[in-house]
């Protein structure tokens, strides 16, 4: 295996631990569209990004402004959420509206910034379906960093985690659903912004649903569901990556979804077949 | 000291509890998106009471509940606690929701979610110690429920739910217990636990405010009563509060006579 390869199984693995763990808790908490919300908030704030960059001959600045202004849209879009649901709206209600205005302050963004040439058309596929295959050490350890960062939060507030995620009222009660709220938000979105280059926005919500939905039935504790989760995601997205280097010579974002999406159906005809009757999957 | 008060000798009790007044309630007002609900409410509960709050459906009992809590913002007015603010003493006042506010799918076991309730007292960061799972297993004994510890939160029926939840919110070794109908749709042994805990806890000198529904059994079970109709519309004993035309312009004349 040459030294590029293992990198980007390294950076797969890390990214399908990190999706499936975090995606886990995003089930159980029913927020899948919400982190597809965050991903989709990501865009305006990388394409502003890239037009400052374009703009006033940054370049040097490339990563790091994408990296705040891809954080600072995404934690807005989720804010909105948050501040629309304390307003009355419903959870679907908040996310379409948070959704639709992501899309429309990046539409106009994307028309202001092509003005310049700022922005390809390669790198908004990039953006959309990822490019695990060209991911590189300098992508890869952060996604490190982060995974180590969001294990040790986690390790630390899983108790009140759990109190969050199974009854936000008791953990209001306790004087922490604040706090909580923005440690979600702010884990989210880094959880969005490390995982986009291997999978892009369009298949990242997979990626931290389906290892969540393959475990759910055969787990009954929330620390090992999470932990499950985050192995089957790691385990299916090195495969993937594996699978593409060699064998299967397709897109290895596409592939990573695809092999969760075969293991799903795979988890639930045995569960089908094996009578297990709990099926509540909290998706 | 009987054998409920016996499970609880670990919390800090720094908090000055020689106030009489338990909860007070003043000028309260509630809704959600702009509605108001309950309105003006006001009223006071002493130390050791019981306290019912009856109300015809729709009339804001649960919503004044969560206004005094702090889960739905007032609109006007506040709530105290021990003479303070709630988030003063929130370790002193524990809530017992309606079963179906919890996703009982959860991946879980009883004994975990008692354990939620010693959370007030370790923050976000705190261990639970082996002298808090001692306990969650005595708050467990306490609603006859030992014996679910290990079972998952699916497995639970609708008795025992209730109870489980009770023993949550027991472990949180308040001095205030509010509850949300807790005796709707429970067999005869679990409604046998909960007034065996209740009874205790008033021994103690601890009050409960419960909202309760069945008008027929609120002389023998509360001290007090609180008639709520959109608004505080009466309250005083039992007898007090069925004799009160207030009463009956909520509920009925067949209701008074059942009551």
């Amino acid at each position: 295996m040459d030294y590029n390869t293992l990198i980007v199984l390294i950076g797969l693995l890390t990214t399908g631990v990190l999706l499936g763990g975090f995606g886990a808790l995003v089930c159980l908490k029913g927020e899948n569209l919400t982190a597809d919300v965050a991903a989709h908030g990501v865009v305006s704030g990388v394409v502003a990004s890239q037009g400052i960059v374009a703009l006033f001959g940054l370049a040097w600045l490339d990563v790091p402004l994408l990296w705040v202004f891809g954080f600072a849209s995404s934690a807005l879009t989720l804010g909105f959420i948050f501040w629309a649901r304390g307003r009355g709206y419903s959870a679907g209600a908040s996310q379409a509206l948070a959704i639709g205005l992501a899309y429309g302050v990046t539409l106009v963004l994307m028309s202001l910034v092509q003005g310049f040439g700022a922005f390809s058309t390669k790198g908004l596929t990039t953006l959309l379906l990822g490019d695990a295959a060209t991911l590189t050490i300098g992508r890869v350890m952060p996604a490190l960093v982060v995974l180590i960062i969001i294990a040790a939060v986690f390790a630390v507030l899983r108790r009140g985690l759990m109190n969050w995620v199974l009854d936000p009222q008791s953990s209001t009660l306790h004087g922490n659903q604040q706090t909580l709220e923005l440690i979600w938000i702010g884990a989210t979105v880094i959880v969005v912004l490390t995982c986009l280059p291997a999978l892009g926005l369009t298949l990242l919500v997979g990626g931290m649903t389906l290892p969540a939905l393959i475990v759910r039935p055969w787990v009954k504790g929330f620390v090992p569901l999470v932990m499950a989760s985050a192995i089957v995601g790691g385990v299916f997205a090195m495969a993937a990556g594996w699978l593409s280097a060699g064998v299967l010579p397709l897109p290895t974002g596409a592939l990573v979804i695809v092999s969760l999406g075969v293991g799903w159906l795979l988890s639930f005809m045995l569960v089908r077949c094996l009578g297990i009757i709990r099926l509540d999957h909290a998706a | 000291m009987n054998a409920f008060t016996s499970l609880f000798m670990m919390t800090d009790k720094s908090a000055s509890l020689a106030q009489k007044t338990a909860v007070g309630v003043y000028g309260l007002a509630a809704g959600y998106g702009g509605e108001t609900i309950v309105r003006d409410a006001s009223f006071e509960v002493q130390q050791g009471e019981r306290l019912a709050i009856i109300g015809p459906n729709g009339a804001g009992k649960s919503t004044l509940l969560k206004a005094m809590l702090g889960l739905i913002k007032p609109q006007a007015g506040s709530a105290r606690f021990l003479d303070r603010r709630f988030n003063e003493v929130r370790q002193h006042v524990a809530y017992v929701t309606q079963a179906d506010d919890i996703d009982w799918r959860f991946p879980s076991k009883v004994r975990d979610l008692v354990a939620m309730g010693r959370g007030v007292h370790l923050g976000l960061t705190g261990r639970l110690s082996a002298r808090d799972w001692q306990a969650v297993d005595r708050a467990l004994d306490a609603v006859n429920s030992l014996d679910l510890a290990h079972r998952p939160l699916s497995d639970l029926s609708g008795g025992q739910r209730r109870r489980v939840l009770l023993a949550r919110a027991l472990v949180q070794d308040p001095q205030i217990l509010i509850m949300d109908e807790p005796f709707q749709a429970i067999d005869e042994a679990t409604r046998a636990a909960l007034l065996s805990v209740l009874d205790d806890f008033q021994d103690d000198g601890k009050t409960a405010i419960i909202v309760h529904h069945n008008l027929g059994d609120v002389r023998a079970l509360f001290d007090r009563v609180v008639l709520v109709d959109g608004t505080v519309t009466a309250t005083g004993t039992p007898e007090a509060v069925f004799d009160d035309p207030a009463f009956t312009a909520a509920f009925g004349a067949i209701a008074h006579r059942a009551a």
